[in-house]
C-alpha cells in the first residue's frame, strides 16, 4: 500500500461525523462596507506603515514614486492588480520583466493600481480572483515587519523597508 | 412560584451567610422556597479535577433529591454549570444561578435598603463564559452585566470594574492547590487590579472566586474586602 | 507542579497582554467577527469531514499546475522525502520559513545530521535556532527572551556592537546576515497555512518575507503541511484570511499573503502532504475539532496561566490550550502533566477564531488521565465525605477546629494565601 493509500484508509475508518459546507453569502453581504474605498484603502495603508498617492491625469509615475520617497537610492516600481481597501494591501502576481524577488529585496517598492481597482474585502478580493489557478499570486500590505524583539515594531525585516502604493486614474 | 434552593457545599462551609441572604430575597420578593434535605455535593470539583466518575454516586443522589422540582436556584456559577451540563438533559432549562434568576425569571423593578460603598465587580470565568451573566470581554457582542444591572437596583452602590475585567482570578477548584505558584500569582494580580479601582468591596456571585481572593487580601493585609452580591441585594431587607 | 519565574512573570504577561489587547480591537472593530469565527469553524468542520475528497481535489489540481505531490503518513517519511529530496539535488544550504510541523517531526536535527547547513529565517526562530533553543510560542518564538539576550547573542553570531540592544538596530544586522544566507541557498522550504483545494494552490501568511524572499531563488521549493490545512476553495480563504491575522497578532491582515501553484520559472515545486497522526484525531469523538485549529497563536495570549508560566514550562513542544490538547493527542502518557495548567476559564475557547472546543477537552482529557497523587488523593477524599451528608455534617463540625490547628502549625494554603474562616456549623441552620 501507497503512503497516500494508506492515509486514505485511516481516513475513511476514521468516520467522522459529517459536516455540511456552510452558506458564506449572507456573512459576505453582511460585511462592514465603506463609503469611500479610496479614503478606506489609504487609511489602512498608512496603518500597515505603507504611503498611498493618488496620481493625477498624466502625473508621471516615475516622478511620483521619488516623491513619495524624496531619500531613496533607488525604487522598484511594479504593477499590481487591486488593492483591498480593509486592509491596505495590493494583489499582485508574476511580473512579467523583472525577476519576482524584485518585491522583496528592493529596500523601497511601489506598487501601481488602477484607482478604481479597489474591493471593500478579502471577501470581494477572492470573488474576483474566482477559482482558477492562477500561477503565483501575492497580497502584500505595506513593508516588511518584525516585532520578535519583545514585541517592539521595526520594519524592514526580509523585505521592502518602505512601501507606496500609486493609484492611477 | 415555588423553588428548590440548591446549597453548594463549598458555600456551606465557607460562606454560610450567602444562603442567609438568598432566603431573605426569596422572602421579599414572595417566593416560596425549600432547601430539600440530605444535600451534599453535586460533584463538581471532582469533575474539575478529572474524577467526574467517582461523583457518579453523588450525581444519583443530588437527582434523587432535586428531580421533582420545576425550578433549582444556587449561587454558585459552576455548580449550576455542572449541573446543567453534566447531568445530561435532566435539569436543563430548570436549574439557575440565583443572580441569572432573579434577573431573567424575577425581574425586581426596585429593592429597598442601601449599601452606600464602592465596590469593583468580579465578573466570575463560569458566570461570564459558560452561563452568559455579562458579555465576555474576548467576544464582539453588546455590552451586558446581569450583575452590574442587579446592583443597579440598590441605592447607593457605585459600580466599578476592574482592568481586565474579566480574567480569571487563579481560584480553579483544585488548580489552587495543585498548581498554588500560578494560582497565588493570578489571585495576587487580580486582588491588585481590584484595589486599584480604588473600591472598598470585590463582590462577586461566587463564593469562591471571593474565598481565594480574600486569603490573598488576608495574607498581604490589604484594605479591600471581599462581599458576595448577594448580601449586597440582601442589605437592609 | 509549574514554576514561575518572578524575574520574568510580569513583563511576559503584559507583553501578551498587549497583543490580545490589539487582537480584541480589530475583532470589535469588525461587526461581522463572531459570524466570521461562525464561518471559519463550520467551514474546517466541513473540510475536516470531507478530507479524502478534498485532498484528492487538490492533488489533482497541484500536479496539473506542475508541482510534484509527495504523500508522508508519518513524522519519518516526512523528513526522509525531504531528505532525499535535497540529497537528489545536490542541496548544501537550505533556508526555511517556520513551520510546526517541521518542529513537529524533528526536521532540522536530521537534516543536519546528512550535513545539509539549515537557516532558519524567521527573526524569531533565527534567534532560537542560534541560541539552541526552542520555541516558547508558536507565533512569537522568542517572546520569552529579552533585548539584552538577543544583543549578545548577535554580538557573538553576527559581530554586532557590544551592548548594542536596539530592536530596529538588531533587525537589520540579522537582516544583512540573512541575506547572504538567501543569496545562496540551493533550496528553501515553508510550511503551509492553509492549501487549497479547488486550485492546488498553497497559502503562506509571513509578515517579514522571509518566506517570499527564501523561494524566489533558489532552483527548488518545497512545502509541507498537515492535511488538517486543507480548505475547499479560495471563497473560504476570504474567511481565514480576514481572522488569521488580527487575532495572531492584532493586524487586519499579514503583510505576505502568498499563493504558489505552479513551479517559478527554471525551478521545481514539491508538496509534501503529511497525516502524522492527524488521521487519529479525526477519529477521535472528544477532541477531533482540535483538526480546526489555525496555529494563530491566539489561545496562548488570551490563557491567564501561559501568559505567567512560558512556554517552557509544558513538555509538548506546542504550548498553551491547544499544545496541551495537541501534545495530548502526540503522547498522553509522556505529555498529560500539561493538564493541569489550566482553570478552566474557558477564555481559549471563546477567542478561538475557529471555535476549537479547547477548555472543554482539557476537561474531558482530565477524566482519563491523573495529573498528581496529591490531587486524586484530595478527591477521592471529598467525595468520600459527600457521599453521606452526616459524613459532610461531621466534617464540618471538625472544620473550623481544623483550620486553626493547620494555622497554629504555620501551613498556608500555599504560600502568600490565608486559609478562609470557616464559620462554627450553629450558624449555618436552615
Amino acid at each position: 500500500m501507497t503512503s497516500k493509500e494508506s492515509i486514505f484508509e485511516a481516513l475513511r475508518s476514521a468516520k467522522p461525523e459529517i459536516f455540511e459546507k456552510p452558506d458564506l453569502s449572507a456573512l459576505k453581504r453582511d460585511s462592514l462596507r465603506y463609503d469611500n474605498l479610496q479614503e478606506q484603502f489609504c487609511k489602512a495603508l498608512e496603518g500597515s506603515g505603507g504611503k498611498a498617492h493618488v496620481l493625477e491625469p498624466g502625473e508621471d509615475v516615475t516622478a511620483a514614486a521619488r516623491a513619495l520617497f524624496p531619500d531613496a537610492e533607488e525604487i522598484s516600481v511594479v504593477e499590481g492588480l487591486f488593492g483591498v481597501a480593509e486592509n491596505g494591501c495590493v494583489y499582485l502576481e508574476e511580473p512579467r520583466d523583472v525577476p519576482r524577488v524584485t518585491y522583496f529585496i528592493s529596500d523601497v517598492l511601489v506598487m501601481v493600481i488602477p484607482a478604481a481597482a479597489l474591493v471593500a474585502n478579502m471577501h470581494d478580493a477572492y470573488d474576483r480572483l474566482g477559482e482558477e489557478a492562477r500561477g503565483y499570486g501575492i497580497f502584500i500590505s505595506g513593508p516588511s515587519k518584525t516585532a520578535d524583539i519583545e514585541q517592539a515594531l521595526v520594519f524592514g525585516a526580509h523585505g521592502a523597508r518602505s512601501v507606496g502604493v500609486l493609484l492611477r486614474p | 412560584m415555588k423553588v428548590a434552593l440548591f446549597v453548594p457545599c463549598y458555600v456551606r462551609a465557607v460562606a454560610p451567610q450567602v444562603m442567609d441572604a438568598c432566603r431573605k430575597l426569596l422572602q421579599h420578593f414572595g417566593i416560596e422556597a425549600e432547601t430539600p434535605p440530605g444535600q451534599t455535593c453535586c460533584g463538581q470539583p471532582m469533575g474539575n479535577a478529572g474524577y467526574e466518575a467517582n461523583a457518579e454516586h453523588l450525581k444519583q443522589r443530588f437527582t434523587r433529591i432535586f428531580e421533582h422540582y420545576d425550578t433549582i436556584v444556587a449561587p454558585s456559577s459552576s455548580c449550576v454549570t455542572f449541573v446543567r451540563d453534566r447531568y445530561g438533559d435532566t435539569f436543563k432549562g430548570r436549574i439557575y444561578e440565583f443572580c441569572e434568576f432573579l434577573h431573567d425569571v424575577v425581574k425586581p423593578a426596585s429593592l429597598p435598603g442601601e449599601f452606600p460603598h464602592k465596590v469593583s465587580l468580579h465578573n466570575s470565568c463560569h458566570g461570564t463564559r459558560l452561563l452568559s451573566l455579562a458579555s465576555p470581554s474576548e467576544q464582539n457582542i453588546p455590552y451586558f452585566n446581569k450583575l452590574r444591572d442587579l446592583l443597579s437596583l440598590k441605592a447607593g452602590v457605585e459600580v466599578v470594574e476592574c482592568e481586565r475585567p474579566d480574567e480569571c482570578c487563579g481560584f480553579g477548584g483544585l488548580f489552587s492547590v495543585e498548581e498554588s505558584q500560578i494560582s497565588i500569582k493570578m489571585g495576587q494580580d487580580k486582588v491588585r487590579r481590584h484595589l486599584a479601582t480604588g473600591a472598598e468591596f470585590i463582590t462577586a456571585a461566587d463564593s469562591s472566586c471571593l474565598m481565594h481572593q480574600q486569603g490573598i487580601i488576608d495574607r498581604q493585609k490589604l484594605p479591600i474586602r471581599t462581599i458576595h452580591l448577594l448580601e449586597i441585594l440582601a442589605a437592609g431587607l | 507542579m509549574k514554576k514561575i519565574d518572578y524575574a520574568k512573570v510580569d513583563w511576559q504577561d503584559e507583553t501578551l497582554w498587549l497583543v490580545r489587547g490589539k487582537r480584541d480591537r480589530l475583532a470589535k472593530a469588525l461587526p461581522e467577527w463572531e459570524a466570521l469565527r461562525d464561518a471559519a469553524s463550520r467551514i474546517k468542520l466541513y473540510s475536516n469531514s470531507h478530507l479524502p475528497e478534498l485532498l484528492e481535489q487538490f492533488e489533482t489540481r497541484a500536479i496539473a499546475n506542475g508541482a510534484v505531490v509527495h504523500w508522508a503518513k508519518d513524522a519519518a517519511e516526512y523528513r526522509q522525502i525531504i531528505g532525499d529530496l535535497l540529497t537528489s539535488h545536490g542541496v548544501r544550504h537550505f533556508v526555511k520559513s517556520k513551520s510546526m510541523l517541521s518542529e513537529e517531526c524533528g526536521l532540522r536535527p536530521y537534516l543536519e545530521s546528512l550535513g545539509i547547513e539549515t537557516v532558519e529565517t524567521d527573526l524569531g526562530e533565527r534567534i532560537i535556532q542560534l541560541l539552541g533553543s526552542r520555541p516558547s510560542h508558536i507565533v512569537l518564538p522568542a517572546i520569552h527572551v529579552k533585548r539584552e539576550e538577543v544583543g549578545a547573542l548577535f554580538e557573538k553570531e553576527m559581530g554586532t556592537e557590544p551592548g548594542n540592544s536596539d530592536p530596529t538596530y538588531l533587525t537589520h544586522a540579522a537582516r544583512r546576515n540573512l541575506r547572504e544566507h538567501f543569496l545562496h541557498a540551493d533550496a528553501a522550504m515553508t510550511g503551509a497555512n492553509f492549501a487549497v483545494a479547488s486550485t492546488g494552490e498553497i497559502v503562506v501568511c509571513t509578515n517579514e518575507g522571509n518566506a517570499d524572499m527564501g523561494t524566489s531563488i533558489p532552483p527548488l521549493q518545497i512545502a509541507a503541511f498537515g492535511i488538517d490545512k486543507i480548505v475547499p476553495d479560495r471563497e473560504s480563504l476570504g474567511v481565514f484570511t480576514r481572522l488569521l491575522a488580527r487575532t495572531a497578532t492584532g493586524q487586519p491582515i499579514t503583510t505576505y499573503t502568498t499563493h504558489y501553484s505552479a513551479p517559478r520559472k527554471g525551478s521545481e515545486f514539491h508538496i509534501v502532504i503529511v497525516d502524522n497522526g492527524r488521521s487519529s484525531i479525526l477519529a477521535d469523538r472528544e477532541h477531533f475539532r482540535l483538526l480546526n485549529c489555525l496555529r494563530c497563536g491566539g489561545c496562548m495570549n488570551t490563557c491567564p496561566v501561559y501568559r505567567r508560566i512560558g512556554g517552557y514550562a509544558y513538555s509538548y513542544f506546542i504550548p498553551g490550550p491547544v499544545g496541551i490538547n495537541l501534545g495530548m493527542q502526540a503522547d498522553p502518557k509522556k505529555h498529560k502533566g500539561n493538564l493541569s495548567a489550566c482553570t478552566l476559564c474557558h477564555s481559549c475557547s471563546v477567542l478561538c477564531p475557529a471555535k476549537v472546543d479547547l477548555a472543554d477537552q482539557i476537561y474531558r482529557s482530565r477524566q482519563h488521565y491523573a495529573t498528581s497523587a496529591r490531587k486524586k488523593l484530595i478527591s477521592k477524599g471529598m467525595t468520600f465525605v459527600m457521599n453521606e451528608p452526616w459524613r459532610l455534617n461531621a466534617a464540618l463540625g471538625v472544620a473550623p477546629l481544623g483550620m486553626r490547628v493547620l494555622k497554629g502549625l504555620g501551613f498556608s494554603w500555599g504560600k502568600g494565601r490565608a486559609f478562609p474562616d470557616i464559620p462554627s456549623p450553629k450558624k449555618t441552620k436552615r
